[in-house]
Parts: structure tokens; C-alpha cells; sequence
């Protein structure tokens, strides 16, 4: 079997799962931070943690472009679980020879300043976490991709975080803590840019549901005598909503094909700049096509807007992501402008 | 999960390098030759030598079978020659039409003989086409063309008037939508598609100005016009489903997006030289991040071609983003610019960006305005 047959196996597996846990209620218990509901239990089973270990180590062996299936989908259905996460993980252990054994560390968004004494500094959002817990986090260099395994027992402070996506999560500060393990990833990007890439993916996935409930509501809801998907007016905005995401769908494959291929930074900055800049016109064009139903609380809209408006924040935003590009393109000049250009898909 | 659009994943062209460095050393013979306002006019921009070049080169219907001229070769490949020649501002304008829609179309739907007549004279470089589809009342509105074909003996009488029909004046061929049956009220119904010559007795062309001072459209009127039997292209009464296959043709290429590509070339060197800073960073970066994803979209359009698929609705994507970007790029030089941003032609930055603001509204306008085709992507979403 190729890789992107077993993907596709795996896909259609957690779809399956997934597509039970979907609904409203579920989900609100799921941001409540409530557990025994069952889904985490299946997704375990599936064993899609390792993912993109190498086969010799009992994974899947996919690549990047073999794991945006997975990543997409479950933006598609607003990641009710940190299956995301565990496959970025366990990825980035594997790769940076840390020992995790069956033990899936979390990983924290942001970076950490290396002291001299070995020691870490920084302040983490760490997504998933319920309390202290092991976490990779990536270390704050100039040439290298470092990550350490920390516990976030020993933080200065960690406390839960109250974020806009209001998946549990944990806020630590860590002040001079002592690593358990340091590890470098070999390959051209960081664990940020990872998670970055898990990021755009998901606001890929979460668009294309956002595109299919604002049709559907726009085929079914009834004013003025007929469906309001018969107004130019909607249509208009709803075409603008499809472009969008297929902006932010194609950029993620960009970025697989270049990760695949060796290359990779330049290819997620593009790919996270260019998924969470429209996270606005989506998430607007979504509100207010659904009207006022669709910002209610039983409503299961605000599930994936809330999260696009988390995901584009998380692992660099449009505007952070633009700046690191800019400099880049700037730095070349207008004569290397067009082969930077070809070379994100021919170098 | 849903996912309305297919663009496919494409992998590196074989050799896209060895024929990318072929193009580049082509285009360094000419590049130097053209003003930054002539390169900002972009693909509309004439030149027969040019065009005859190409066809030498064995650029034109590069993709079409070799019995009549073509080299075979894939629409991957023929992407390659077109992004290099929009990222020079190249003047394509003799030969873009021809290789674009016109050809196609006489390979897909045409007679042997049309074939054998005039795909060897555009792969030449020596056929430019006009595309008769617009009239003075049937601008987006096309079903309702009134412009009539009556049948007579031995062919067809035309009477009308096409309007907005770009390098008419300058093209040797027409490929018309014409009504055959019925009135305009009959709509899509009674349309059928004529090719023939633009030197036939009857023909006035009427040049018109743009905003710019330039002519490049004109309006055309036949009056009685006699075209043989053998000029009908396709079936009688199918103009409209060819027609809009033709159209998917006009909208999938990378000129959809890459009107303003030397702008951004040149901003980029002017803040190469004057000094960036991080607002001026993000405002460069966003406009890359966003050509790159065109691009990536563009060069998978052109993969589905090579499949024999239609990628109408990929296509209608790519030019609504595509023309948004292009548009907008004026107003991000003039952010960063400041004050500073001259309204003369003093450096090659601000003469470029006086060409591609004044020729932007017709980016949205061209191959079907932006309504057009947001209205074309909201029914292909099954919006009803």
C-alpha cells in the first residue's frame, strides 16, 4: 500500500470516530474540560500518534503531505482532541532522539530563551494540558532547531489559560527550569514551524466546514420567499468565502510537497501567513451569512470560528509570519523576486 | 470531508529547469528593450517580431500535435514559457489570444481542414486572433449576443456589431459567437461559433482609447459580410457550450494573476536600495505569500488540463483571487511610498505603478467581470 492509500485508510477511520463527537453539546463538554466522554479513549485506539515515526519504529511512516489529510480533518471537525499535537509530538521526539517511550509529551506554542547554566526562561501556552504535564518546547536559536522536554511541574507559575478557542489549556511561565532532555531536530525547521504547518492545516479543514454549513444554511433558510443562497448579494459573499479557503487549502499543500522535499521554512511561513489572513473575511462572511442564529451559544458555528480565531494566533500570526517572509523577499532584491518564487516549488 | 475544488497535487516538471534556463536566456535577448510602461501594459502588449521569435523557439502551441507543428509537449511545460514571459512584462499580444483560446479550440472543436489552415500559422507566430464575443448590449450579459450569421447559398451573411475586442485592428483571424436562429430573447439557444479572416469585404474597425491614451480594443462592425460554409467552428447551435469551455481556457492561465508581477519587482528593488522596515516587510511579504499560492493553484490548473480535465470552477477561483491581488498591489506601493509616491514617470517604480493603476479596473473586467465570476462559483458551490 502507498502512503497516501494508508493516509486515506486512516483518514476514513478517524472520520469515523470523530463525526460521532461532533455536535454541539459534545463539544461545549469537551471545552469544559470534562473527560470520560469516550472519543479520546477510540482515538487511542486508532494509534495514529506515531503517525510519522518511521515504520521500523512502529509508525506509519507519513509524510507531510500524507499527514495534512489527518490534520485537515480534524479541523474539519474543530479537533474536539489533541490528536494533532500527539503526532507533532511524537514526530519531533522521534526526530530529535528524545525519549518519550509510550508517554506523548504535550508541545508548547512559543519559545524558550537557553541560559547559560543549561536552563530554560520562557512563557508557553501549553494547548491540552488540564495541569502539569511533560512538554516539548522549542528552544529560542540562531542556526539550530533545538527542543527540550521539560515537566511543567517545576514552572515558575502554571495556571489555565482562558482563550478564545477555550480548549484547555495551560499558561506556564518558566523561569531558570532545568530541562529533562535536549534534542535537535535534524531537517530544515523547528518545532514552531511545525505546529505552524498543524495550525494551517487545521484552519484548511475548519474553512471548508465553515463553506459547507453557510451553504447549506443559505439553501435551506427561507426570506423574502425564497432561499437566501438566491440572492447575487449572498452568492457573492459565499464565492469570496470558497476562494479563501481554497487560499488557504492549496498553501498547506505547498508547504507538505517543499517539508517532503527537504525544503521548509519559507514554505510554512507562506502557508500559515496565508491561512490565517483570512480567518476575518471567513469568519465574517460565515456570521453573516447564518445572521444572528449562528452567533448563539446552542449554535455550532462558533465552534469553528472561535477556534479559526485562536488557530491564526497560535505558532505566529498572518502578520508575524508576512514580516519573516518580507524580510526574506526584500533582502534579495527585485531580481531574485521571481526565482524565490519558482524555487518554493522547483529548488 | 468537503472539498468542493480538485486542485491536484503537482510534483516538479522534469526538466522545468532545463527549458525554464532556455526561456530566460530567449527573454534576456529582449527584456532590455522594454520601457517599465510598456511592460506594465503586460499581455495585451503587441509585437509580430516577438511572437515570430517564439513560434522559432517552438513556444506557440507548444502543447498541440506535431502533424501540425506542435511539439507535443505538456501543459505543465507550456506553463513554464508563459509564467517566464508575464514575469518580464513580455509583449505576448501577437500570439496570447491565438495560443491561449483560439487554438485550442479550432484542435478541440474544429474540421480537419480549419486544423491544417491555421494551426500552422499561429504556431508560427504569424496568426493573431480576436475573440468576437461582447457587443454593444451583450457585455456580461453574453447569451444575449444579436450580431447574426443568415444562411446563404454556398455560406453565411454576418450583420452586426462586436464591441471591447482587443488587437482587432492588428489580428489577421476572428473567432465570433453569431446568431443563427432565433432572436436575442432566445438567449443561449441559436448560438453558433464562426472563424474567419478580419480582411473580408464589410469589416469597419474602429478603434477605441483607453483611459491610458492606448488602443488597443476597437469596436467592429459586419456589414454584410459573406463568410464560405466552411468558416462555422463546432456545431451549429453549440456556440454556448463552446464558447464557455473556451472561456475556462481564458481564465485558467497565470495571467489571471500575474498583471502586476513587475510592479512587485520593482517595489521590491526600490526598498532593496531605500531601506525596509518591519510594516514595509509585512505589506511585501503578505503580497508574496499571496502570489505563491497563486501560483501553486495556477500550475495545478494547468495539471488538470494535462489530464483532460475542465477546470472551470478552479479556474473561476484562481482569477477572482488572482485579479483581487493584482489590483490591489498599486495601493500597497503607494502605503509604503508615503508621500513620496511620485504621479510622474520619474523612476522606473513610479512608471510602472501609474501603468498597472490606470489599467487595474479592467483586470476584474476582462474574461468576465468579478460578479460574473463569484456568480459562476456560487452555483458551482450548488448555491440554488
Amino acid at each position: 500500500m502507498s502512503n497516501a492509500e494508508i493516509s486515506q485508510l486512516m483518514v476514513d477511520g478517524l472520520a469515523r470516530v470523530l463525526a460521532d463527537f461532533a455536535d454541539a453539546q459534545t463539544m461545549d463538554k469537551i471545552e469544559k474540560g470534562e473527560t470520560g466522554l469516550g472519543h479520546e479513549k477510540l482515538i487511542a485506539e486508532l494509534g495514529f500518534d506515531v503517525a510519522m515515526l518511521p515504520e521500523d519504529d512502529g509508525g506509519a511512516g507519513l509524510g507531510w503531505k500524507d499527514s495534512v489529510k489527518i490534520f485537515e480533518l480534524l479541523g474539519y471537525y474543530a479537533s474536539p482532541t489533541d490528536l494533532g499535537e500527539r503526532i507533532i509530538s511524537q514526530w519531533a521526539s522521534s526526530n530529535a532522539g528524545i525519549e518519550v517511550n509510550d508517554n506523548t509529551p504535550h508541545v508548547g506554542l512559543g519559545t524558550v530563551e537557553s541560559n547559560t547554566d543549561g536552563s530554560v526562561t520562557g512563557t508557553i501556552l501549553v494547548p491540552w494540558a488540564s495541569g502539569p504535564s511533560l512538554t516539548l518546547v522549542e528552544i529560542s536559536k540562531q542556526d539550530t532547531q533545538e527542543i527540550c522536554l521539560i515537566d511543567t511541574a517545576s514552572a515558575a507559575s502554571i495556571a489555565p489559560a482562558d482563550t478564545i478557542g477555550r480548549v484547555p489549556s495551560q499558561k506556564v511561565v518558566l523561569e531558570n527550569c532545568a530541562p529533562i532532555q535536549i534534542g535537535t531536530l535534524d531537517g530544515s525547521f523547528g518545532l514552531t514551524h511545525a505546529m505552524a504547518f498543524l495550525r494551517s492545516s487545521q484552519i484548511s479543514g475548519a474553512m471548508a466546514r465553515i463553506l459547507e454549513m453557510t451553504i447549506e444554511y443559505c439553501n435551506t433558510r427561507t426570506q423574502f420567499g425564497r432561499p437566501v443562497g438566491k440572492f447575487q448579494a449572498v452568492q457573492q459573499l459565499v464565492a469570496q468565502l470558497a476562494g479563501e479557503m481554497a487560499a488557504a487549502n492549496a498553501a498547506v499543500k505547498l508547504a507538505a510537497m517543499g517539508m517532503d522535499k527537504g525544503r521548509g521554512p519559507l514554505e510554512i511561513a507562506i502557508a500559515k501567513q496565508r491561512a490565517s489572513a483570512p480567518v476575518a473575511l471567513v469568519a465574517s462572511i460565515a456570521h453573516e451569512t447564518h445572521g444572528a442564529i449562528g452567533v448563539t451559544e446552542e449554535h455550532i458555528l462558533h465552534y469553528f470560528t472561535r477556534r479559526l480565531w485562536q488557530w491564526r494566533e497560535e505558532a505566529g500570526n498572518e502578520h508575524f509570519w508576512a514580516e519573516e517572509i518580507g524580510r526574506q523577499v526584500v533582502l534579495g532584491g527585485g531580481e531574485n523576486l521571481w526565482p524565490k518564487l519558482i524555487g518554493l516549488t522547483e529548488g | 470531508m468537503f472539498q468542493p475544488y480538485r486542485f491536484a497535487d503537482i510534483e516538479v516538471v522534469e526538466d522545468a529547469a532545463a527549458l525554464r534556463s532556455e526561456v530566460r536566456e530567449f527573454l534576456d535577448e529582449w527584456k532590455d528593450k522594454w520601457t517599465p510602461w510598456e511592460r506594465g501594459l503586460g499581455w495585451t502588449r503587441y509585437d509580430r517580431k516577438f511572437s515570430e521569435a517564439m513560434g522559432a523557439k517552438g513556444w506557440i502551441g507548444m502543447c498541440w500535435p506535431k502533424k501540425y507543428g506542435g511539439a507535443e509537449r505538456s501543459m505543465l511545460e507550456r506553463h513554464v514559457v508563459i509564467e517566464e514571459l508575464l514575469a518580464v512584462g513580455a509583449p505576448v499580444g501577437a500570439h496570447w489570444v491565438s495560443d491561449r483560446q483560439s487554438g485550442p479550440l479550432i484542435l478541440k472543436a474544429g474540421t480537419e481542414t480549419q486544423r491544417q489552415k491555421y494551426l500552422p500559422e499561429i504556431i508560427r507566430g504569424e496568426a493573431c486572433f480576436c475573440i468576437g464575443l461582447s457587443e454593444p448590449d451583450a457585455g456580461s450579459d453574453l447569451a444575449s449576443v444579436r450580431t447574426r450569421a443568415d444562411k446563404v447559398d454556398g455560406g453565411w451573411l454576418v450583420n452586426g456589431r462586436k464591441i471591447w475586442t482587443t488587437n482587432a485592428h492588428l489580428s489577421e483571424y476572428i473567432i465570433a459567437l453569431l446568431r443563427t436562429e432565433g432572436t436575442a430573447a432566445d438567449r443561449h439557444k441559436g448560438l453558433s461559433q464562426f472563424v474567419f479572416s478580419m480582411r473580408l469585404p464589410g469589416i469597419t474597425i474602429r478603434q477605441i482609447k483607453d483611459l491610458t491614451g492606448t488602443a488597443h480594443f476597437n469596436e467592429v462592425t459586419f456589414d454584410n459580410v459573406f463568410i464560405d460554409d466552411d468558416a462555422l467552428i463546432g456545431a451549429l447551435g453549440e456556440g454556448w457550450a463552446q464558447v464557455t469551455a473556451e472561456l475556462a481556457f481564458e481564465r485558467s492561465g497565470p495571467d489571471r494573476y500575474m498583471s502586476s508581477f513587475s510592479l512587485l519587482e520593482e517595489l521590491v528593488e526600490h526598498v532593496n536600495k531605500t531601506g525596509s522596515d518591519r510594516m514595509i516587510d509585512r505589506q511585501i511579504g503578505a503580497e508574496f505569500a499571496k502570489m505563491a499560492v497563486l501560483r501553486q493553484m495556477s500550475v495545478s490548473i494547468a495539471g488538470m488540463l494535462q489530464e483532460g480535465l475542465l477546470p472551470n470552477q478552479e479556474a473561476a477561483v484562481v482569477k477572482d483571487l488572482g485579479t483581487d491581488a493584482e489590483q490591489r498591489l498599486p495601493e500597497v506601493v503607494r502605503s509604503i511610498l508615503g508621500q513620496d509616491s511620485p504621479l510622474d514617470k520619474s523612476t522606473s517604480l513610479a512608471e510602472i505603478n501609474a501603468a498597472i493603476t490606470q489599467t487595474a479596473p479592467t483586470f476584474s473586467l476582462r474574461g468576465g467581470t468579478r460578479e460574473i465570476i463569484r456568480g459562476i462559483m456560487a452555483k458551482g458551490l450548488g448555491l440554488r
